[in-house]
């Protein structure tokens, strides 16, 4: 039998053109590298609203020693914090941490200082950690509410509230 | 002097290594590329905050309030301010703390009928746990009295913890 002599073809070089496929992506590195922003990271601070009436408060469970608690309060200068009292359960005269055009900052620390000082007391003392309740001026920034939440859970505090000031909320008469 | 013999021959670079390098880099921002998350707002200017904690992903139901202060955007169109209730696939635009109070009052009927299914999510309601969790997302340049109302519509829900989103600070 005859074999059948196979037609020689030249072998042709497979040749994928990458010039296209390299502009586009060096267009859509640029497209991205000029779009790219990172995202700052966003967080929450945890808080636990007052009661709306006289009903249990939500800090104290029947079990647990009741913890103390803090009044704080924040007067109003144009939406910037003017005032800042700190006023213990049962006392009655407030710590005042005055504040002028000059030593807005400083009042702040000062505040934030006090309150690292009673949780290092209450820590020291092996108590439950006290409870703050933060009473701000209505026309109050929102930003310097978050600064100051912000301070008193640097501070250590778990349990904070933000409320309005003078809409603090009616004791309940003793019986 | 001795020319070698292949000096004739044309120079083709390498592209290939560069190639790879380029769609690494590519997948690296494509993936990187972060589009807004529909239950949020990007007009939110959000305050600081160095103690602001990362939500844990396994707390369950999340409600996102928005609050965006009214101004120009970006392109410079005038904004109104906003106030708009995320609950899942509830999403509403209110127009006061009042219409907001309704929308939670409503979102704390549905999670007290989904506690009501199994015995054990029961046991959790009653003990005051498994409601969905109010992250207020509002803008910085609001005043505290217009917080104060989201806060009591909040409240007036029977909604006691609350969490204020800030951006993170580093320490």
């Amino acid at each position: 039998m005859r074999r059948r002599r196979r037609q020689h073809t030249p072998a042709t070089e497979p040749d994928l053109p990458i010039t296209p496929m390299l502009d586009m992506s060096f267009q859509l590195m640029a497209f991205f590298i000029l779009t790219f922003r990172p995202v700052p990271t966003e967080g929450q601070l945890a808080l636990v609203l007052p009661d709306a009436g006289n009903t249990a408060p939500s800090f104290a469970s029947p079990i647990e020693d009741k913890p103390e608690g803090y009044v704080a309060t924040v007067s109003p200068t144009g939406g910037v914090p003017s005032d800042i009292t700190l006023l213990k359960d049962g006392e009655l005269e407030p710590k005042t941490f005055k504040m002028t055009a000059g030593n807005q900052s400083q009042a702040m620390n000062d505040f934030y200082k006090a309150l690292g000082e009673i949780i290092r007391e209450k820590k020291a003392a092996k108590g439950p950690l006290p409870k703050l309740e933060i009473q701000f001026g209505d026309d109050v920034r929102y930003q310097f509410v978050i600064k100051m939440l912000d301070d008193a859970k640097l501070a250590g505090f778990e349990k904070i509230s933000p409320n309005l000031l003078g809409k603090a909320v009616p004791k309940k008469p003793a019986p | 002097m001795s020319v070698p013999a292949n000096h004739d021959k044309a120079a083709e670079p390498n592209l290939t290594p560069m190639l790879d390098m380029v769609l690494q880099l590519v997948m690296f921002f494509m993936l990187c590329a972060n589009f807004i998350a529909e239950e949020t707002n990007a007009m939110v200017k959000l305050p600081d905050a160095s103690a602001a904690r990362i939500l844990d992903k396994n707390t369950g139901q999340t409600i996102f309030i928005n609050l965006t202060y009214p101004g120009k955007d970006k392109f410079g169109v005038d904004q109104p301010k906003t106030l708009t209730f995320n609950a899942g696939v509830r999403k509403v635009a209110c127009s006061n703390s009042l219409q907001l109070q309704t929308e939670l009052e409503n979102q704390y009927k549905l999670d007290e009928a989904r506690a009501q299914k199994k015995p054990q999510d029961r046991a959790e309601w009653e003990a005051g746990r498994g409601r969905s969790i109010v992250v207020l997302r509002a803008d910085q340049r609001h005043d505290y009295k217009e917080i104060n109302e989201i806060l009591a519509a909040a409240r007036a829900a029977n909604y006691r913890d609350i969490q204020l989103r800030a951006i993170q600070l580093k320490n």
